[in-house]
């Protein structure tokens, strides 16, 4: 399952909302996913989000 | 218990929904524990048998034997659309989710029914619910009654 083409709204723009006002996000996703999308996902929108001196920790 | 329905043409009832309204109103009178606990009972019956009418003769009907997975107070009168079957995260593993990230204000986006809401309720301050459905949230607003919840704000909104 493509995160950004499969998912309405994409994941990008649901983790661009939620950073805009909070630091700690839960998303329960299913099992299908392309694990290496997702961090690649996070890591583009931490970047974009947060300041660089932000901490940030992935569990899956 | 003093039962009304002993008074009742039983044979001209097709379903237990029609049962429970017919006894509803029998008992509507009456104030006493006992009818109380009768209400509250067909209450439970008629909702689980609407609820039971979405999955006849249907593929889905492995979701219904998950229900109490899904809602441990389902014959409460859980009240579920079609879609959350599907989407429902069982209620011990959002129990687990809400204990582990518990903080004092929650949004929920796209909450649906509430499986993670009202578990994030019992263990926060204040839980936002946001949906763009309103007929989840009408359903939302129920199973919130069922579980007690008075620290939950729903919002009919598009969550973006």
């Amino acid at each position: 399952m493509d995160l950004e083409e499969d998912m309405r709204p994409k994941l990008s723009q649901l983790l661009a909302k939620a950073l805009s006002f909070a630091s700690n996000i839960v998303l329960l996703l299913p099992t299908n996913i392309d694990e290496q999308q997702l961090a690649t996902l996070f890591s583009e929108a931490l970047q974009k989000h947060l300041p660089k001196t932000t901490s940030c920790c992935l569990e899956v | 218990m003093h039962c009304p329905v002993l008074h009742l043409q039983e044979n001209s009832l097709t379903v237990a929904g029609d049962v429970a309204r017919m006894l509803l109103m029998v008992t509507s009178v009456k104030t006493t524990p006992e009818e109380k606990i009768l209400e509250r009972t067909l209450n439970l019956i008629e909702s689980s048998a609407g609820n039971r009418s979405l999955f006849r003769n249907s593929k889905l009907d492995y979701f219904w034997h998950r229900r109490y997975l899904l809602f441990e107070r389902f014959d409460y009168g859980v009240q579920l659309d079609e879609d959350s079957w599907f989407s429902a995260l069982p209620e011990a593993v959002a129990q687990y989710l809400a204990r582990r990230v518990s903080c004092p204000t929650v949004l929920v986006g796209y909450c649906g029914v509430g499986c993670e809401a009202l578990r994030f309720a019992s263990y926060c301050t204040k839980v936002l619910a946001v949906d763009a459905d309103s007929t989840k949230l009408e359903h939302l607003q129920t199973n919130a009654a069922i579980y007690g919840v008075d620290n939950l704000q729903i919002l009919n909104h598009e969550f973006l």
